[in-house]
């Protein structure tokens, strides 16, 4: 990664694996490729409107963090709206400028597209679901993070190979209650609520939800739905996500 | 809102921030702004219907037939001492008459069939329906006390011109006809009071003739007490007479014969009747060259040609009476015939009675009670004929004024109704205007392309701004994120 940069992907560099002996963790340092910087919005050049909701969004949970909402899952009630892209939006947004050490997670084993979203190669079997698939195999092989920058790492799934059902073992909540110490955030990229049981799953392992409505295409109904499927345990605000201008502004 | 308990959850009762209050008014319209921006934000659409029906008001207006209309004002002059009611009563009485009258069934037949209205309804429905088409297109409506309009309406202006002049021409003959059919009827009714008054002074006289022949002492008293009572005495002779005849064999017994006198009082009496006869045959042909005239005029139904068929009838009852008058008398003349000869062949003293002066038969002996009577019987049957004769002059004198109450009024009655103005071509159509229909069409459209628009924003359930969140009872969302424009839209994980 390059350090000097406020963002943490700019420039591609060689894998490195920083290894330490009889660690529990492996960092792996990756370079990221986005297809679309702008999308990410806290990218140099990015747009500035968007980037200053994200700080916004960025100062209010940094406000509620004495509260312990430490682990932030991103759902949304129906698939296609959102989620996975302000999950990374998100976990820039909180590492920006080393504010924050943040783990960047990929919980959608179904339908994984944050690797995509973020141009990021990852290693062969050092998916997420992989390496909860070899726990589950009673395989205490260190756990493999990919450093996007200096205070953003991630677990992403490899694009094909992956082991959806990883989700529902215990391991899923056990890895990330052992890596969430290490970070002062931990995004969750997480599933559609509607229609599945995957998010309640996560809605178990994290201290706050985001539900992510995007303006013109979330119904009411659906948003609705989906506060009453997640229930009252865990705390859940809406991000109001994709807004156009027009409305943005009024 | 949010669903039946479901608003005690912390998604809805917000976490350490008081909860959703009612919107403030500044809130409401800062609501109604917001729904009437993305109201506009459907204008494609609301446009594509604009478009679509504003081509759909022009081609109706383009198909909108066009009525034109025709009018004619008549005026209605009083005549003198002919009404004491007043201009809106006058007008609240013949205007309905009036369209009454010209909307019969056999008028509006003949004017949809010279104008060849309504082809389509004659031809699919019939001439019955198209006539009812025609009654609803004309009115009459009165302006003050002596002018009406008449109007009918058309597709055509010519034809609606034409049609309704037709209309004020046939509406004044018509009115020229009931005025003098009004008068003939009123000269009818007097006409046969005095034939009835007439009969009844014929029966008093014959009455009182009988008498006088069977008391010929009051023959005198007749005379004296009578005016004209030279007939009278005729008819009491004629009266004799069938009294002979019905008791022409016991007379010949008795000797008496008050008969020698009669035949040139018979004859006189036939020659009356005959003259009688003939002037009710020359009634009846005068009627009869009336009601052909008529009728090459009118129709059968016409009040006129009914006023002459009237007067036909009447004209024939009167020669039929005249006639069975005349026959009587005559078969009662022949009856007494034989007598007569008899008597001249039979007996030589006949003779010697013609050259002397009649003598009546001697009357019967009556006692004074006897003779009183007589003479009160006599006063009552002269009494009467006095009153029929009374009763008969002045029915004479009212069939007179009929008569010439009649000939007045079809001499006056053109000058009672006539035509101001003569009926209008239209310039421009009086209904369906193509403009209006365009523009009407117009704004229908633009309310169903308003209404689309606002309909759409109202049934869309999708969330747009945080006040939809409001909307639906939900918590301010933690962060509103714009859209970033220059990146790629579609589905997003």
């Amino acid at each position: 990664m390059d350090d000097d940069s406020t963002t943490v992907i700019v420039h591609a560099r060689s894998v490195a694996m920083e290894a330490q002996a009889d660690s529990p963790v492996r960092t792996i340092r990756v370079d990221a490729r986005p297809p679309s910087p702008d999308l990410l919005a806290m990218l140099p050049g990015g747009p500035q409107e968007t980037a200053s909701a994200l700080r916004l969004v960025r100062q209010r949970l940094e406000l509620r963090q004495p509260l312990g909402q430490k682990l932030i899952g991103i759902v949304s009630a129906r698939p296609g709206e959102g989620k996975s892209v302000f999950a990374a939006q998100l976990a820039l947004a909180l590492s920006e400028a080393q504010r924050a050490k943040v783990l960047l997670v990929e919980a959608n084993f179904h339908a994984p597209s944050l690797a995509n979203l973020l141009g990021v190669t990852v290693p062969t079997h050092q998916g997420f679901s992989v390496q909860l698939a070899r726990r589950m195999q009673n395989r205490n092989d260190p756990w493999v993070e990919l450093a996007l920058g200096p205070s953003l790492h991630a677990l992403l799934e490899e694009p094909g190979i992956g082991y959806a059902q990883a989700l529902y073992s215990t391991h899923f909540l056990q890895a990330l209650f052992f890596l969430a110490p290490a970070y002062d955030y931990v995004v969750i990229d997480g599933h559609a609520v509607i229609g599945s049981g995957d998010a309640n799953v996560l809605a178990q392992g994290v201290d706050a939800l985001l539900v992510v409505a995007r303006s013109g295409t979330t119904r009411g109904a659906d948003l609705l739905a989906t506060m009453q499927q997640l229930g009252e345990h865990k705390p859940a605000d809406v991000i109001l996500w994709d807004v156009p201008a027009s409305e943005h502004r009024a | 809102m949010p669903p039946a308990g479901f608003a005690s959850t912390p998604h809805f009762a917000s976490y350490g921030a008081p909860p959703p209050e009612e919107p403030t008014p500044r809130e409401q319209m800062a609501r109604l702004k917001t729904l009437a921006r993305r109201s506009l934000g459907h204008w494609k659409p609301a446009a594509a219907i604009m478009v679509l029906g504003c081509a759909a008001s022009v081609g109706l207006a383009l198909q909108q037939k066009l009525i034109f209309r025709s009018e004619c004002s008549v005026s209605y002059r009083l005549g003198k001492g002919e009404s004491d009611e007043s201009g809106v009563d006058r007008v609240m009485r013949l205007a309905p008459r009036l369209r009454q009258v010209l909307t019969t069934r056999a008028r509006l037949e003949s004017i949809v069939r010279d104008f060849a209205l309504y082809p389509r309804i004659v031809d699919g429905r019939g001439m019955g329906e198209a006539v009812d088409e025609a009654r609803e297109h004309i009115e009459v409506r009165g302006r003050d006390s002596e002018t009406f309009f008449l109007s009918f309406e058309s597709e055509s202006a010519e034809t609606a011109q034409q049609v309704t002049q037709r209309l004020a021409e046939d509406m004044i003959s018509e009115f020229e006809s009931q005025k003098v059919l009004q008068a003939k009827q009123k000269a009818e009714f007097v006409a046969r009071e005095q034939e009835q008054a007439e009969s009844r002074m014929d029966d008093a006289e014959k009455a009182l003739s009988t008498f006088a022949g069977e008391h010929p002492v009051m023959a005198a008293a007749v005379r004296g007490s009578l005016p004209g009572s030279a007939d009278l005495l005729v008819a009491a002779q004629q009266a004799t007479v069938t009294k002979s005849v019905s008791m022409r064999s016991g007379s010949a017994a008795t000797g008496a014969s008050p008969e020698n006198a009669l035949p040139n009082s018979v004859g006189a009496v036939l020659a009356q009747l005959t003259a009688a006869r003939d002037d009710a045959a020359a009634r009846v042909a005068h009627a009869q060259q009336e009601l052909q005239d008529k009728l090459a005029n009118y129709t059968e139904q016409h009040p006129d040609v009914s006023a002459a068929r009237s007067d036909l009838g009447v004209a024939q009852r009167a020669l039929e009476t005249a006639s069975g008058r005349l026959d009587r008398a005559k078969a009662e003349a022949q009856a007494t015939a034989p007598s007569t000869a008899t008597s001249k062949s039979s007996a030589p003293s006949v003779t010697r009675t013609r050259t002397q002066p009649r003598t009546p038969p001697a009357p019967p002996a009556l006692s004074p009670s006897g003779e009183a009577e007589v003479r009160l019987e006599f006063e009552r049957r002269l009494r009467g004929v006095r009153d029929a004769r009374e009763l008969y002059t002045q029915r004479r004198e009212s069939l007179e004024k009929a008569n010439l109450e009649l000939s007045a009024a079809r001499a006056t009655a053109n000058e009672s109704m006539a035509i101001l103005d003569p009926a209008n071509l239209a310039s421009k159509p009086y209904k369906g205007g193509r403009s209006k229909v365009a523009f009407a069409g117009g704004f229908v459209t633009l309310i169903l392309a308003l209404g689309y628009a606002v309909a759409r924003v109202l049934l869309d359930d999708r969330v747009h701004d945080p006040g939809d969140l409001r909307q639906l009872g939900l918590r301010p969302p933690l962060g509103v994120v714009p859209r970033i424009s220059s990146a790629p839209r579609g589905r997003r994980g």
